[in-house]
């Protein structure tokens, strides 16, 4: 069984331990663990994240890639050891660290197996942006926002109402706002992990989000498909889809392999294929989350129902 | 009379190309010979049905102590070389080792990046992995490029290491990416007129310009052709990513034109993320997306891209060329697997682990010596498996080599790569008389990995006999717990 994986990244002092901290105490029927990417020797933001000490594990060697990946890899398996195990796992990274290392290391197939990388979210200072506009040409801090496929903006309430517009107008220039949230609006867990807290064993994966039972902010679409589908006219499918969605999640079989079942999650714009085991009589069954109002439930259920079928390459054969 | 003949086993030595049954007898840690009828002997010891080969020689191990060492002895290693990131102080470092006993055979390069910490901070740390990370605390020696004063500092100290007998310049070029190409040059010079290669872990990884993998490969070889330096690739399987087959291209016509650049791999997938555009290109999916095949490597890679507006507008014309697809699938993958084969199976290319240390949960390196390995020690599962799986999937599951070129590969290349600067070398990685017994007998039908990223230190199976300097560190299938038979690899030390 996996434990999928949330990655924290954002500048020092955004707010990231805030957001592991609310993780942990609204877990959303999840036995969540943490693991902190501490900057150098000193444990500050484990000391931070008091609240619950004994979730906590602390990454040591944080910059490189080499002494990542050994820490990495032994901080996951101390979680994966415990007993019971936990549900999932948030990773706080250092704020001095583009996330893209540790995003690589987790995309060894080896560690991905066992502990799947699931969404990066980026944390952003609302305070700090307004204060800092040219934070915004900040290398390290693009790279931030660059890696995460959501954005949450924290402290907004410390910014005034024409500020907060500057910064989200701003914001919008390095992140489509459809992918940005306010920190406190809803429980991180649920937008940050895709399916429920502890599912069932042998369920198949494609489980509505309670995420979008929160109808007000968000609408879903299911798609099922009897027939496996062509890959690259689902990818092409995905890709007008994308920036409509906020996730997307379920299994899928294709043409070219329909032995092969294909576990498929999106986040954002970024889109992950992995083996899975568990189907059930269907080829295909997805679910679309979005924000209320941005999908079109008759053109997406069209542009899914053309990648069913044999792709052209068989039609032409 | 012989101390040991291991009788009737299938004996493969890569450099005669002799393939068949014969005996062979072992004499003070010597081959004394090999074939039939070969004389009296204390113990006879019957290896029907069993592979005899060579020990395996791995060029890039890190975890240098009992413990890394047995798990690697289960993936046939008898000698274990430290070359990548290397060692500085050497002479300390092999005292070392000889005091606390190994099992397998070892050795380091001069670790160019411990002299550089020397040279450009105030840091002493030991020379590790764990310890460059220590030494990040004042990352100078990694980011900044050295003064004149300085290089000349980091040349001698690097000079001093090749004169206590380091094997070559270890270059962990990607951790101390800083490092200017006139410090390089003047350390590859050095390396050339003191006739030892070097061993690199280039310094970008990226498929795209500027700071590419294609760059750095290409600065190498420059490097190999204007100082005349041998040039090793550390890991092309994993610094090279979907650019591997360029790569590959690149360092072929290197070598034709008589540069002395060299690669290895280990056979695991990468590590990077895959994108759909590259996915497209396999011949069996031709719909391929035309334009944005750029904009989605750049965000592939996670480089820090200056251009994001331009990115953002392209999104709105053509959505879904900015989708970023990581299909983790490389056993079923036939794009995959195929470019992971172009570095594995690049003809005269090694195979090398990058085993990495065994850590505790509280984040030290493991260094006792209990056996089974303590459950909550944990490393990538190449340091466990490398050569088993290697041997298993690509000589007896799909055949890509035969059995003599892949031992070849594990053995006889890597001994080659070192043995005009490294004399020792040259009685390693073959079965003749008076080379070394160091020698591997292994089941080929049942040869596996089994270690995975939640059961690491499960060893490897299918060796039943390994003999390191003719001494048994495993006989039938066990461990021989009190074993130390690990001599030093070592270049003659200058007087």
């Amino acid at each position: 069984m996996s434990v999928p994986v949330v990655l924290v990244a954002g500048f020092l002092g955004a707010g990231k331990t805030t957001l592991v901290n609310a993780l942990l105490r609204d877990p959303g029927g999840r036995r969540i663990a943490a693991l902190v990417n501490d900057f150098g020797a000193i444990d500050v933001d484990a000391d931070l994240l008091g609240l619950s000490n004994d979730g906590v594990v602390s990454l040591r060697n944080g910059c490189i890639c080499c002494s990542l990946q050994g820490d990495l890899m032994r901080s996951l398996t101390r979680l994966l050891r415990r007993d019971p195990a936990p549900d999932a796992i948030v990773i706080e990274t250092s704020g001095a660290a583009d996330p893209a290392e540790i995003v690589r290391q987790l995309l060894d197939p080896v560690i991905f197996a066992a502990t799947p990388l699931e969404t990066v979210v980026t944390v952003v200072d609302a305070r700090h942006l307004a204060d800092r506009p040219d934070l915004f040409e900040d290398g390290l801090w693009r790279a931030q926002v660059a890696g995460g496929d959501l954005c949450v903006l924290a402290k907004t309430d410390l910014v005034d109402a024409s500020d907060l517009a500057r910064v989200r107008a701003d914001l919008a220039r390095h992140k489509p706002p459809r992918l940005t949230f306010d920190a406190p609006a809803l429980p991180a867990a649920d937008l940050l992990f895709s399916g429920e807290g502890r599912p069932p064993e042998g369920r198949a994966p494609a489980r509505l989000p309670r995420l979008a039972a929160a109808a007000d902010l968000f609408e879903s679409v299911s798609f099922t498909a009897q027939r496996p589908l062509s890959l690259p006219r689902f990818q092409a499918a995905v890709g007008r889809l994308a920036p409509r969605l906020l996730r997307a999640k379920g299994f899928v079989t294709f043409d070219h392999q329909p032995d092969r079942p294909m576990l498929f999650q999106l986040v954002g714009t970024r889109a992950t294929l992995v083996p899975t085991a568990v189907t059930g009589d269907l080829a295909a069954r997805l679910v679309l989350i979005a924000r209320a109002g941005d999908l079109d439930r008759d053109r997406a259920a069209a542009w899914l129902d053309a990648a069913v079928g044999p792709g052209d390459e068989a039609r032409s054969g | 009379m012989h101390d040991l003949v291991l009788s009737g086993g299938r004996v493969v030595d890569p450099e005669s190309g002799f393939d068949g049954i014969a005996d062979l007898a072992l004499a003070d840690g010597k081959i004394a010979g090999i074939g039939r009828d070969l004389g009296p002997a204390r113990r006879v010891l019957p290896v029907d049905g069993l592979v005899v080969a060579p020990g395996f020689i791995d060029l890039h191990a890190h975890g240098q102590c009992v413990a890394a060492d047995r798990m690697q002895a289960f993936d046939g290693v008898t000698t274990s070389l430290e070359l990548e990131l290397g060692v500085w102080p050497v002479a300390r470092w092999y005292d070392e080792q000889a005091h606390a006993g190994r099992v397998l055979h070892y050795g380091a390069a001069t670790g160019w990046v411990f002299a550089r910490i020397a040279a450009m901070t105030a840091q002493q740390t030991e020379s590790s992995i764990a310890g460059m990370g220590r030494a990040m605390q004042d990352r100078r020696w990694a980011d900044h490029a050295a003064s004149a004063a300085e290089t000349a500092d980091i040349v001698a100290r690097v000079r001093a290491g090749l004169d206590q007998g380091g094997l070559g310049i270890g270059f962990p070029n990607a951790y101390a990416p800083g490092a200017g190409v006139k410090e390089l040059s003047e350390l590859c010079s050095l390396a050339a007129r003191v006739g030892t290669p070097t061993f690199t872990h280039v310094a970008y990884m990226s498929n795209i310009d500027p700071l590419s993998s294609v760059e750095a490969y290409t600065r190498l070889i420059g490097l190999a052709g204007s100082t005349g330096a041998h040039m090793h690739i550390c890991h092309f399987n994993s610094t090279s990513l979907q650019d591997v087959e360029r790569s590959a291209e690149l360092v072929r016509n290197a070598q034709a034109q008589g540069l002395k650049v060299t690669v290895e791999a280990y056979p695991y997938g990468t590590g990077s993320t895959v994108v759909g555009a590259v996915f497209f290109a396999d011949p069996a999916f031709p719909e391929r997306t035309g334009g944005g095949y750029a904009s989605v490597e750049t965000l592939a890679t996670g480089h820090r891209f200056a251009d994001r507006d331009e990115i953002l507008a392209a999104q709105e014309d053509d959505p879904g060329a900015l989708v970023l697809w990581h299909f983790l699938d490389t056993a079923a993958n036939e794009r995959h697997r195929a470019l992971l084969d172009v570095s594995v199976l690049f003809p005269g290319g090694a195979i090398a682990s990058d085993a990495v240390p065994w850590l505790m949960p509280d984040g030290t390196t493991y260094a006792g010596d209990a056996w089974p390995l303590p459950d909550e020690a944990v490393s990538h599962p190449r340091s466990s498996g490398t050569f088993t799986r290697f041997l298993r999937e690509w000589v007896r599951e799909r055949q890509a080599v035969s059995l003599i070129e892949g031992l070849a590969k594990c053995t006889l290349i890597p001994a080659q790569l070192l043995e005009a600067s490294t004399p020792a070398m040259r009685e390693k990685g073959r079965l003749k008389a008076g080379c070394d017994a160091d020698i591997v007998c292994f089941d080929l039908a049942t040869l596996t990995d089994r270690a995975d990223f939640r059961h690491p230190n499960r060893p490897s199976e299918g060796v039943r006999h390994l003999l390191v300097g003719g001494e048994a560190v495993i006989a039938d299938g066990a461990l021989v717990r009190e074993a130390r038979p690990g001599r030093p690899v070592r270049r003659p030390v200058a007087a």
